[in-house]
Protein backbone atom coordinates (compact mmCIF):
# COMPACT_ATOMS: atom_id res chain seq x y z
CA UNK A 1 0.00 0.00 0.00
CA UNK A 2 2.68 2.37 0.93
CA UNK A 3 4.53 1.25 -2.28
CA UNK A 4 4.37 4.27 -4.32
CA UNK A 5 5.72 6.66 -1.29
CA UNK A 6 8.80 4.28 -1.01
CA UNK A 7 9.56 4.15 -4.96
CA UNK A 8 9.55 8.10 -4.83
CA UNK A 9 12.14 7.96 -2.05
CA UNK A 10 14.10 5.36 -3.94
CA UNK A 11 14.35 7.79 -6.89
CA UNK A 12 15.11 10.55 -4.95
CA UNK A 13 18.09 8.49 -2.76
CA UNK A 14 18.92 6.77 -6.22
CA UNK A 15 19.62 9.95 -8.13
CA UNK A 16 21.71 11.75 -5.40
CA UNK A 17 23.36 9.27 -4.92
CA UNK A 18 24.39 8.39 -8.53
CA UNK A 19 25.13 12.62 -9.02
CA UNK A 20 27.61 12.41 -5.99
CA UNK A 21 29.07 9.66 -7.98
CA UNK A 22 29.66 11.58 -11.09
CA UNK A 23 27.03 9.50 -13.03
CA UNK A 24 24.48 10.50 -15.65
CA UNK A 25 22.16 8.00 -15.43
CA UNK A 26 20.92 5.18 -13.22
CA UNK A 27 20.75 1.84 -14.72
CA UNK A 28 19.84 -0.53 -12.30
CA UNK A 29 19.12 -0.76 -8.43
CA UNK A 30 19.21 -3.43 -5.72
CA UNK A 31 17.19 -2.98 -2.50
CA UNK A 32 16.74 -5.07 0.31
CA UNK A 33 13.37 -5.25 1.81
CA UNK A 34 11.95 -6.68 4.77
CA UNK A 35 9.16 -9.14 4.94
CA UNK A 36 7.55 -7.25 7.73
CA UNK A 37 6.89 -4.29 5.59
CA UNK A 38 4.60 -6.11 3.53
CA UNK A 39 5.91 -4.36 0.83
CA UNK A 40 4.84 -5.99 -2.79
CA UNK A 41 8.02 -6.65 -4.63
CA UNK A 42 5.99 -6.44 -8.07
CA UNK A 43 3.87 -3.20 -7.19
CA UNK A 44 6.99 -1.75 -5.71
CA UNK A 45 8.46 -2.15 -9.49
CA UNK A 46 5.32 -0.53 -11.02
CA UNK A 47 5.56 2.12 -9.15
CA UNK A 48 8.99 2.93 -9.23
CA UNK A 49 8.49 2.62 -13.20
CA UNK A 50 6.01 5.46 -12.48
CA UNK A 51 8.17 7.31 -10.30
CA UNK A 52 11.17 7.16 -12.22
CA UNK A 53 9.86 8.93 -15.27
CA UNK A 54 12.05 11.71 -16.52
CA UNK A 55 14.72 11.56 -13.58
CA UNK A 56 17.96 10.14 -13.78
CA UNK A 57 16.67 6.15 -13.26
CA UNK A 58 14.07 6.44 -15.82
CA UNK A 59 14.01 2.97 -17.49
CA UNK A 60 16.68 1.69 -14.47
CA UNK A 61 16.14 -2.19 -13.42
CA UNK A 62 14.58 -2.78 -9.89
CA UNK A 63 15.69 -6.11 -8.10
CA UNK A 64 14.55 -6.22 -4.97
CA UNK A 65 15.88 -8.66 -2.27
CA UNK A 66 13.71 -9.88 0.27
CA UNK A 67 15.15 -9.88 4.04
CA UNK A 68 13.28 -12.02 7.31
CA UNK A 69 12.84 -11.39 10.38
CA UNK A 70 15.41 -13.33 12.39
CA UNK A 71 15.96 -15.09 15.75
CA UNK A 72 18.50 -16.69 17.36
CA UNK A 73 18.40 -19.72 19.60
CA UNK A 74 18.88 -19.60 23.70
CA UNK A 75 20.25 -22.90 23.71
CA UNK A 76 22.64 -23.04 20.55
CA UNK A 77 23.03 -19.58 19.41
CA UNK A 78 21.86 -20.46 15.95
CA UNK A 79 20.26 -17.19 14.30
CA UNK A 80 17.67 -18.52 11.70
CA UNK A 81 15.03 -16.68 10.09
CA UNK A 82 11.34 -16.77 11.29
CA UNK A 83 9.37 -17.75 8.40
CA UNK A 84 5.17 -18.19 8.43
CA UNK A 85 5.51 -17.68 12.69
CA UNK A 86 7.79 -20.36 13.10
CA UNK A 87 9.15 -19.52 16.31
CA UNK A 88 11.28 -23.17 16.70
CA UNK A 89 15.46 -23.26 16.17
CA UNK A 90 15.34 -25.58 12.91
CA UNK A 91 18.56 -27.45 14.45
CA UNK A 92 17.43 -28.22 18.27
CA UNK A 93 13.80 -27.12 18.18
CA UNK A 94 13.99 -24.81 21.37
CA UNK A 95 11.89 -21.76 21.06
CA UNK A 96 13.99 -18.61 19.13
CA UNK A 97 14.13 -14.88 20.91
CA UNK A 98 15.65 -11.72 20.34
CA UNK A 99 13.93 -10.94 16.96
CA UNK A 100 15.72 -8.56 14.71
CA UNK A 101 14.92 -7.48 11.26
CA UNK A 102 12.48 -8.08 8.40
CA UNK A 103 11.66 -4.15 9.05
CA UNK A 104 14.27 -2.86 6.63
CA UNK A 105 13.83 -1.02 3.23
CA UNK A 106 17.42 0.11 2.55
CA UNK A 107 19.02 0.66 -1.02
CA UNK A 108 22.08 -1.46 -1.30
CA UNK A 109 23.93 -0.46 -4.46
CA UNK A 110 24.04 1.37 -7.80
CA UNK A 111 24.28 0.33 -11.75
CA UNK A 112 25.37 3.93 -12.99
CA UNK A 113 26.52 5.06 -16.05
CA UNK A 114 29.61 7.77 -15.68
CA UNK A 115 30.47 10.38 -19.17
CA UNK A 116 33.72 9.08 -19.94
CA UNK A 117 33.19 4.95 -19.27
CA UNK A 118 32.59 2.82 -22.26
CA UNK A 119 29.36 1.32 -21.75
CA UNK A 120 30.71 -1.80 -23.57
CA UNK A 121 33.55 -1.83 -21.41
CA UNK B 1 30.20 1.23 -12.62
CA UNK B 2 28.37 -0.18 -9.43
CA UNK B 3 28.10 2.33 -6.87
CA UNK B 4 27.60 0.99 -3.26
CA UNK B 5 24.98 2.66 -0.92
CA UNK B 6 23.37 0.76 2.19
CA UNK B 7 20.83 3.75 2.96
CA UNK B 8 17.96 3.42 4.50
CA UNK B 9 15.43 4.29 1.26
CA UNK B 10 12.81 6.36 3.97
CA UNK B 11 16.29 8.73 4.94
CA UNK B 12 14.57 12.03 4.28
CA UNK B 13 11.72 11.34 6.20
CA UNK B 14 13.76 10.05 9.08
CA UNK B 15 15.81 13.47 8.39
CA UNK B 16 12.12 15.13 8.82
CA UNK B 17 11.34 13.04 12.00
CA UNK B 18 14.57 13.69 13.68
CA UNK B 19 13.67 17.39 13.41
CA UNK B 20 9.93 17.13 14.57
CA UNK B 21 11.89 14.99 17.77
CA UNK B 22 14.20 18.33 18.01
CA UNK B 23 11.35 20.79 17.90
CA UNK B 24 9.44 19.02 20.52
CA UNK B 25 12.21 18.39 22.82
CA UNK B 26 13.32 22.17 22.66
CA UNK B 27 9.91 22.31 24.36
CA UNK B 28 9.71 19.42 26.33
CA UNK B 29 7.22 18.20 24.71
CA UNK B 30 6.79 13.56 25.09
CA UNK B 31 5.33 12.46 22.09
CA UNK B 32 3.33 9.36 21.50
CA UNK B 33 2.64 7.84 17.84
CA UNK B 34 -0.74 6.15 17.85
CA UNK B 35 -0.90 3.26 15.63
CA UNK B 36 -3.64 0.80 15.21
CA UNK B 37 -6.06 -0.95 12.02
CA UNK B 38 -9.15 0.99 11.56
CA UNK B 39 -11.94 0.83 14.05
CA UNK B 40 -9.40 -0.77 16.86
CA UNK B 41 -10.74 1.60 18.86
CA UNK B 42 -7.56 4.61 19.13
CA UNK B 43 -10.02 7.45 19.20
CA UNK B 44 -11.68 6.10 21.39
CA UNK B 45 -8.93 4.88 23.95
CA UNK B 46 -7.83 8.82 23.29
CA UNK B 47 -11.59 10.22 24.67
CA UNK B 48 -11.14 7.97 27.89
CA UNK B 49 -7.67 8.53 28.66
CA UNK B 50 -7.42 12.28 28.02
CA UNK B 51 -9.14 13.71 30.62
CA UNK B 52 -7.02 12.05 33.29
CA UNK B 53 -4.03 12.53 31.57
CA UNK B 54 -4.91 16.34 31.54
CA UNK B 55 -5.51 16.49 35.19
CA UNK B 56 -2.03 16.70 35.35
CA UNK B 57 -0.01 17.94 31.84
CA UNK B 58 -1.14 20.10 28.74
CA UNK B 59 -1.95 17.70 26.10
CA UNK B 60 -2.18 17.99 22.72
CA UNK B 61 -3.32 16.54 19.70
CA UNK B 62 -3.10 15.38 16.23
CA UNK B 63 -5.58 13.56 14.46
CA UNK B 64 -3.99 11.20 11.62
CA UNK B 65 -7.36 10.67 9.09
CA UNK B 66 -7.96 9.55 5.58
CA UNK B 67 -10.98 11.96 5.35
CA UNK B 68 -13.64 13.85 7.37
CA UNK B 69 -12.97 15.75 10.66
CA UNK B 70 -14.77 13.69 13.03
CA UNK B 71 -12.42 12.10 14.92
CA UNK B 72 -11.07 16.03 15.28
CA UNK B 73 -14.26 17.17 16.98
CA UNK B 74 -14.47 14.34 19.46
CA UNK B 75 -11.24 15.12 21.17
CA UNK B 76 -11.70 19.20 20.31
CA UNK B 77 -15.11 18.36 22.83
CA UNK B 78 -12.84 17.41 26.07
CA UNK B 79 -11.47 21.10 25.06
CA UNK B 80 -7.85 19.71 24.35
CA UNK B 81 -5.85 21.23 21.06
CA UNK B 82 -6.07 19.49 17.90
CA UNK B 83 -4.88 19.19 14.64
CA UNK B 84 -6.68 17.18 12.01
CA UNK B 85 -4.18 16.20 9.34
CA UNK B 86 -5.99 14.35 6.45
CA UNK B 87 -4.03 12.35 4.31
CA UNK B 88 -6.89 11.81 1.24
CA UNK B 89 -6.54 8.36 0.86
CA UNK B 90 -2.90 8.30 1.41
CA UNK B 91 -2.49 5.07 3.58
CA UNK B 92 0.15 6.56 6.32
CA UNK B 93 1.37 9.94 7.88
CA UNK B 94 4.81 10.77 6.96
CA UNK B 95 7.31 13.30 9.51
CA UNK B 96 6.98 15.89 7.05
CA UNK B 97 2.91 16.23 7.44
CA UNK B 98 3.44 15.93 11.23
CA UNK B 99 6.34 18.68 10.75
CA UNK B 100 3.17 21.41 9.16
CA UNK B 101 0.94 20.09 11.70
CA UNK B 102 3.80 21.13 14.86
CA UNK B 103 3.80 24.39 12.90
CA UNK B 104 -0.17 25.07 14.13
CA UNK B 105 0.00 23.91 17.70
CA UNK B 106 1.65 26.21 20.55
CA UNK B 107 4.02 23.47 21.84
CA UNK B 108 5.42 25.52 24.25
CA UNK B 109 1.82 25.78 26.00
CA UNK B 110 2.15 21.52 25.69
CA UNK B 111 3.78 19.07 27.85
CA UNK B 112 2.29 15.40 25.87
CA UNK B 113 1.72 15.16 22.07
CA UNK B 114 -0.58 12.09 20.85
CA UNK B 115 -0.47 11.59 17.60
CA UNK B 116 -3.25 9.46 16.61
CA UNK B 117 -1.89 7.97 13.17
CA UNK B 118 -4.27 6.28 10.03
CA UNK B 119 -6.10 3.81 10.57
CA UNK B 120 -4.02 0.64 9.22
CA UNK B 121 -1.89 -1.88 10.62
CA UNK B 122 0.58 -2.31 7.58
CA UNK B 123 2.38 1.45 6.34
CA UNK B 124 2.45 3.33 9.50
CA UNK B 125 4.81 1.34 11.13
CA UNK B 126 7.63 1.97 8.78
CA UNK B 127 7.63 6.16 8.68
CA UNK B 128 8.76 7.37 12.02
CA UNK B 129 6.94 10.38 12.62
CA UNK B 130 9.27 12.05 15.64
CA UNK B 131 7.67 10.33 18.39
CA UNK B 132 9.57 9.45 21.31
CA UNK B 133 7.26 6.52 21.93
CA UNK B 134 4.98 4.42 19.79
CA UNK B 135 1.46 2.88 21.38
CA UNK B 136 0.12 0.08 19.16
CA UNK B 137 -3.95 -0.32 20.05
CA UNK B 138 -4.99 -4.20 19.20
CA UNK B 139 -8.43 -5.22 19.38
CA UNK B 140 -10.38 -8.23 20.96
CA UNK B 141 -12.97 -8.27 17.88
CA UNK B 142 -9.66 -7.85 14.93
CA UNK B 143 -8.71 -11.42 15.98
CA UNK B 144 -5.70 -12.53 17.94
CA UNK B 145 -3.45 -13.23 15.15
CA UNK B 146 -2.95 -9.88 14.12
CA UNK B 147 0.13 -9.86 16.22
CA UNK B 148 1.66 -13.00 13.97
CA UNK B 149 -0.06 -10.93 10.95
CA UNK B 150 1.28 -7.84 11.28
CA UNK B 151 3.97 -7.96 13.59
CA UNK B 152 5.80 -4.57 12.32
CA UNK B 153 2.45 -2.76 14.12
CA UNK B 154 4.57 -4.16 17.07
CA UNK B 155 7.54 -5.11 17.30
CA UNK B 156 9.52 -1.78 18.08
CA UNK B 157 6.62 0.22 20.66
CA UNK B 158 6.72 0.33 24.26
CA UNK B 159 3.14 -0.44 24.84
CA UNK B 160 0.66 -2.66 23.52
CA UNK B 161 -3.15 -1.50 24.29
CA UNK B 162 -5.64 -4.50 23.84
CA UNK B 163 -9.09 -3.03 23.69
CA UNK B 164 -12.71 -4.30 23.84
CA UNK B 165 -11.77 -7.03 25.69
CA UNK B 166 -16.04 -6.99 27.63
CA UNK B 167 -16.43 -8.67 24.10
CA UNK B 168 -14.10 -11.34 25.23
CA UNK B 169 -17.13 -13.71 25.94
CA UNK B 170 -18.30 -13.19 22.56
CA UNK B 171 -15.40 -14.09 20.33
CA UNK B 172 -12.99 -16.62 20.12
CA UNK B 173 -9.92 -14.27 20.51
CA UNK B 174 -7.95 -16.47 22.57
CA UNK B 175 -6.15 -13.12 24.97
CA UNK B 176 -3.36 -15.78 26.07
CA UNK B 177 -1.74 -16.65 22.56
CA UNK B 178 -2.51 -12.97 21.60
CA UNK B 179 0.21 -12.06 24.73
CA UNK B 180 2.29 -14.91 23.90
CA UNK B 181 3.09 -13.58 20.19
CA UNK B 182 2.96 -10.16 21.00
CA UNK B 183 6.11 -11.29 23.72
CA UNK B 184 8.15 -12.99 20.46
CA UNK B 185 7.97 -10.16 19.06
CA UNK B 186 8.42 -7.44 21.70
CA UNK B 187 9.77 -8.89 24.63
CA UNK B 188 9.71 -5.66 26.63
CA UNK B 189 6.12 -4.43 25.79
CA UNK B 190 4.01 -2.97 28.13
CA UNK B 191 0.57 -4.75 27.55
CA UNK B 192 -2.25 -3.34 28.70
CA UNK B 193 -5.82 -5.18 28.29
CA UNK B 194 -9.16 -2.37 28.25
CA UNK B 195 -12.24 -1.84 28.00
CA UNK B 196 -13.81 1.79 28.29
CA UNK B 197 -17.39 0.65 28.99
CA UNK B 198 -15.83 -0.22 32.09
CA UNK B 199 -12.80 2.18 31.79
CA UNK B 200 -11.11 -1.00 32.63
CA UNK B 201 -7.17 -0.11 31.64
CA UNK B 202 -8.26 3.27 31.39
CA UNK B 203 -6.10 4.33 34.60
CA UNK B 204 -3.11 1.93 33.70
CA UNK B 205 -2.53 3.29 30.72
CA UNK B 206 -2.91 6.97 32.07
CA UNK B 207 -0.23 6.10 34.54
CA UNK B 208 2.08 4.67 31.55
CA UNK B 209 1.77 7.45 29.79
CA UNK B 210 2.41 9.64 33.16
CA UNK B 211 5.27 7.88 34.18
CA UNK B 212 7.20 7.98 30.44
CA UNK B 213 6.68 12.14 30.36
CA UNK B 214 9.41 14.23 30.35
CA UNK B 215 11.41 11.40 30.21
CA UNK B 216 14.09 11.00 27.55
CA UNK B 217 13.56 9.87 24.36
CA UNK B 218 14.54 5.70 24.22
CA UNK B 219 14.05 4.98 28.00
CA UNK B 220 11.34 2.45 27.90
Amino acid sequence: MHEFSVAVSLVESASTEARRAGAVRVTGLLCRIGRLTHIDASVLSEAFGLAAENSMCAGAELRVETADLEAACPRCGKRFPVRRWEWRCPDCGSEGTDATGGDEIVLVSLEAEVPDEDPSA
Amino acid sequence: MKIPVLKRVLERNDHAAAENRARLEACSVSCFNLLGGAGSGKTSILEAVLPRVKESHRVGVLEGDLATTRDARRIAALQVPVVQLLTEGGCHLDASMVGRALDRLDLDGLDLLFVENVGNPICPASFDLGEHRRISVLSVTEGDDKPAKYPLLFKDVSCVLITKCDLLPYTNFNIEQAHRDLLRINPQAEIIRSDIKSYRGVDELARWIHDRAGRPAGAK
